[in-house]
């Protein structure tokens, strides 16, 4: 990265009139292409003033008179830092900037892991990111269909599992955190995922914290964290149209085919930005409708979202983020057999459950002097559903959160980071009654910098009271370092505490899954974990024609748990959550990227292998623990060619050694397992505000289960348009 | 023209790669699950069940032995509740020949589910064969599994529990 600043001063050339505020245009170009960038960040250094770039790659940013330097940045560039001298008065001030695309060399700066800013090279914890570019490479209409191609994180029956800490858990109880601009989106029964809710396409990057450990954000966490970061209003209005239509094969085989045409699928949004003064907002309206590829895998779904961001002069903001969700769907639960792995039973062909949810999340900032920054945040997580047909269970959650961060730099390497958290959740459902769930957490960091080395050490101290009652309580440390010999080079090694108070769910669920029981056991106690892990980061851009940039990480991981928490039919074929005694869940990562040819050609290779294992208080395996994989595997190859992107992924994962609720059968194999060798191929088009993709997803219609009785996903082939106006 | 292939050599090997990776994976790709084997047939029950019985199954057995039944059990359809007087059911098998019978049980069914490699080494099972030893062909079928086929019974398997 070029270390010559460019200092730009501003002459008077028109007339002499005094400026209170300058307004400033500009756009930011691909260096190499010239292409107009779409979401690149402009940010006054040291303030929360700044704006984003319009579909256009035009933005128009105000300031006050004086020197400035502005941070230009934007994933997959090389970021800029423009100082900038705006006399007192002068005409309107343009600047065009060009970024060089070098994602390697590039200090991406990252939140999630210390909860402030910093560079990803200088982390100590594995964090992986996602640009809203990857995202859209894969038509994806919800978030959950993207994550896996990152090492490390997998799926099982659309349950998040980082490094194989959740595994499947009947929807009760995930050990990942999935949190929206900083604030947690889990449910407040379950502690599970709603994937719909995220808003994939107005999304500035997603960072996933890999590394275990609850010491920043509390129970849930132990598994790691998938922070979503919503993207900002750019600086001109923009109107964007998004549209995917697409269709699921009909099954391979003949006996299977159960209706008469091909099953479809749509998804239409409308969203509008637009600046207001120093304020911008968006909003944005989306309908999706699916057949699914099974009788009950039929859905519907309409939401509104929207996000305005106040700017109160250049020390502080505030933001507003919203989401409506209502939708409804089929409820599955099992196929009605394996010779019709697409049907339902007869007896619940008819079951389908439908809801709204509304996510209402508040954040302010304020840099003091020395810049000392507090932000405060608060939200609101409302969840209503209705099951009908042969479960008629109903629920209303509600979950208030408020939280005050501070973060003080000492010097120019040192930082503390402290806050409060502050949580109550309000439940009743028909299955897991009514209780209240109360947590208040005081979370501290500090992070220190000498040279090449950096050190954080941190905690938390966590209380639980469920229905008014002290139910638990938990300290945890972190203790992380990085090393970074190189600039392209950076080392790391962590050791932290976990833990998971149990969800409502998982105490009090009493419920029917066919013949199977679901029965309450309020005597279970939190899962506490012990996660260390030892990585590296290598980043690097070459002049090479053939060798563009390679990115290479890697981690060797172990977590401990006690007490985990999982779902176990006794001998009466009833099932309830139970503290398994000790389990340990080791293996390693690697990822590798590359660019060849002038970035011609990309290739993504990301693999993970776990050893997930149930042990006792001796360390004596005495089990696998279900569903995991043990080897998981993907890749992508892009090709580019001018104004084309054609794509090529697969994803592969081992059988699922073991699973909870039905067994292989040893004589007529019923019930049987494979290995999960998924292919998806697209080819995109782009030119100027206009992006077409067609994606063909499972390509060779190969057939699995993730969880038992339940069918993956059919091949489709899906066409999406967007357009920015 | 050595300049020309150098400005080409990219574009082909970046072409070549793509297609390779496709064309070897069309060839190795492995087959999933497959249709299976099995027997579909639908089980219906007239009147009140007597008490002892928790659930109903329809057992496949190898051959016809109704006094050691454990020993020709290969498997069983999906559990028939008291609630329920007609029963759609699959029972997954392989190529060969099979007696179908209905069974009460007489224990929970969920246990029976959960403990059947236990259960059928017991002496004494939880099970009944529900036959009419008047007239057994009423309650017994008898069927020929095919490769990746299913068979389906033309007639139901009808308890009347009111004779």
């Amino acid at each position: 990265m070029s270390s010559r600043p460019l200092l730009l001063f501003l002459v008077i050339c028109g007339g002499l009139i005094a400026r209170e505020q300058y307004e400033i245009h500009g756009n930011v170009t691909d260096a190499e292409t010239g292409e107009p960038l779409i979401g690149v960040n402009i940010v006054l250094a040291g303030t929360f003033t700044g704006t984003a770039t319009d579909a256009r790659g035009e933005f128009t940013l105000t300031l006050s008179p004086g020197s400035h330097t502005l941070t230009v940045t934007m994933i997959g560039y090389k970021s800029k830092r423009i100082p900038i001298m705006l006399p007192e008065s002068g005409p309107v001030v343009r600047l065009n900037i060009a970024l060089e695309r070098d994602i390697i060399t590039t200090p991406q700066i990252v939140v999630t892991a210390s909860r402030s800013a910093q560079d990803i090279m200088d982390l100590p914890l594995s964090v992986s990111t996602l640009s809203p570019r990857e995202i859209f490479s894969k038509n994806a209409i919800t978030l959950n269909e993207v994550l896996t191609t990152q090492a490390g994180v997998s799926m099982v029956h659309n349950q998040l599992n980082i490094r194989g800490a959740s595994g499947f858990t009947l929807g009760a109880g995930s050990r990942s955190l999935l949190l929206l601009d900083g604030i947690p989106i889990m449910g407040s029964a379950a502690g599970n995922i709603t994937w719909d809710i995220v808003p994939a396409s107005e999304i500035e990057r997603v960072e996933i914290v890999k590394s275990g450990g609850s010491a920043m954000f509390g129970s849930g966490a132990m598994g790691g964290v998938v922070n979503i970061i919503t993207r900002n209003a750019p600086a001109r209005p923009e109107t964007r149209f998004r549209s995917i239509v697409g269709f699921y094969s009909q099954p391979g085989y003949d006996q299977w085919k159960w209706r008469s045409r091909r099953g479809m699928f749509s998804m239409y949004e409308v969203t509008h930005s637009r600046p207001l003064g120093a304020h911008g907002f968006w909003i944005r309206a989306q309908r999706s409708v699916t057949d699914g590829y099974t009788q009950l895998g039929w859905k519907r779904a309409l939401s509104f979202t929207g996000k305005i961001k106040l700017n109160f002069g250049n020390r502080s903001n505030a933001s507003v983020y919203a989401n409506l969700l209502s939708d409804e769907g089929g409820a599955i639960s099992q196929w009605k057999s394996p010779a019709d792995p697409f049907e339902a039973p007869e007896i619940s062909k008819h079951d389908q459950s439908s809801g709204t949810k509304l996510n209402l999340n508040t954040v302010w900032n304020t840099v003091f002097n020395r810049q000392i920054i507090l932000r405060v945040k608060g939200a609101l997580y409302r969840v209503q559903w209705q099951n009908q047909g042969t479960n008629t269970d109903g629920s209303l959650e509600q979950k208030l959160l408020g939280e005050t961060q501070i973060e003080v730099p000492l010097g120019n390497d040192h930082h503390v980071t402290a806050g409060y958290t502050l949580q109550q959740a309000y439940i009743n459902a028909d299955i897991f009654g009514a209780h209240t769930v109360q947590t208040r957490a005081l979370y501290g960091l500090i992070r220190l910098k000498r040279g090449r080395f950096s050190t954080s050490l941190g905690g938390r101290y966590e209380s639980f009271l469920v229905d008014g009652a002290p139910f638990d309580h938990q300290t945890v440390p972190q203790i992380a370092f990085n090393y970074r010999p190189f600039s392209w080079l950076s080392l790391r090694a962590s050791y932290g505490g976990g833990f998971r108070s149990p969800t409502v769910a998982e105490l009090y669920s009493r419920s029917r899954l066919n013949v199977f029981k679901v029965e309450p056991n309020p005597n279970l106690r939190s899962e506490t974990s012990r996660s260390g892990e030892i990585g590296y980061s290598l980043r690097w851009a070459g002049k090479s024609s053939l060798l563009s940039f390679i990115q290479w990480e890697g981690a060797l991981f172990r977590n401990a748990f006690v007490d985990l928490i999982e779902p176990r039919p006794d001998r009466f074929g009833i099932i309830h959550f139970e503290n398994v005694t000790r389990a340990d869940i080791s293996g390693w990562e690697t990822g590798i990227t590359g660019g060849f040819f002038r970035r011609l050609l990309t290739v993504q290779l990301a693999y993970t292998y776990l050893n997930p294992v149930e042990i006792n208080a001796a360390g004596t395996i005495l089990d696998t623990l279900s569903y995991r994989y043990r080897h998981y595997f993907t890749q992508t190859v892009n090709v580019y060619l001018k104004a084309f992107t054609f794509s090529l992924d697969s994803r592969y994962s081992s059988r699922i050694e073991k699973t909870e609720l039905f067994d292989e059968h040893p004589l007529t194999h019923r019930d049987r397992r494979v290995p999960i060798h998924v292919w998806n191929g697209s080819v995109a088009y782009r030119r100027g505000n206009l992006d077409i993709m067609l994606r063909g997803e499972n390509l060779f219609q190969y057939y699995y289960v993730e969880l038992e009785r339940n069918l993956g996903k059919e091949r489709n082939f899906s066409l999406s348009v967007m357009w920015n106006y | 023209m050595r300049r020309n292939f150098t400005r080409k050599a990219p574009h082909l090997i970046s072409w070549l790669s793509l297609i390779v990776t496709c064309a070897g994976l069309a060839c190795n790709t492995p087959v999933g699950l497959e249709p299976v084997a099995g027997v579909e047939g639908t089980l219906i029950t007239i009147g009140a069940w007597p008490d002892s019985y928790r659930g109903i199954v329809v057992a496949a057995l190898d051959s016809l032995d109704l006094e050691t039944p454990a020993r020709h059990f290969i498997d069983y359809s999906e559990v028939m509740t008291p609630t329920q007087d007609t029963l759609n059911f699959f029972i997954q098998l392989y190529h060969g020949a099979f007696v179908l019978v209905p069974v009460g049980i007489t224990i929970d069914p969920a246990f029976f589910i959960a403990n059947l490699d236990s259960i059928l080494q017991a002496p004494s099972l939880p099970l009944v064969p529900l036959v009419d030893p008047d007239n057994p062909l009423l309650t017994i079928r008898s069927v020929g599994i095919g490769e990746q086929s299913v068979t389906t019974l033309d007639q139901p398997i009808i308890l009347d529990f009111t004779q």
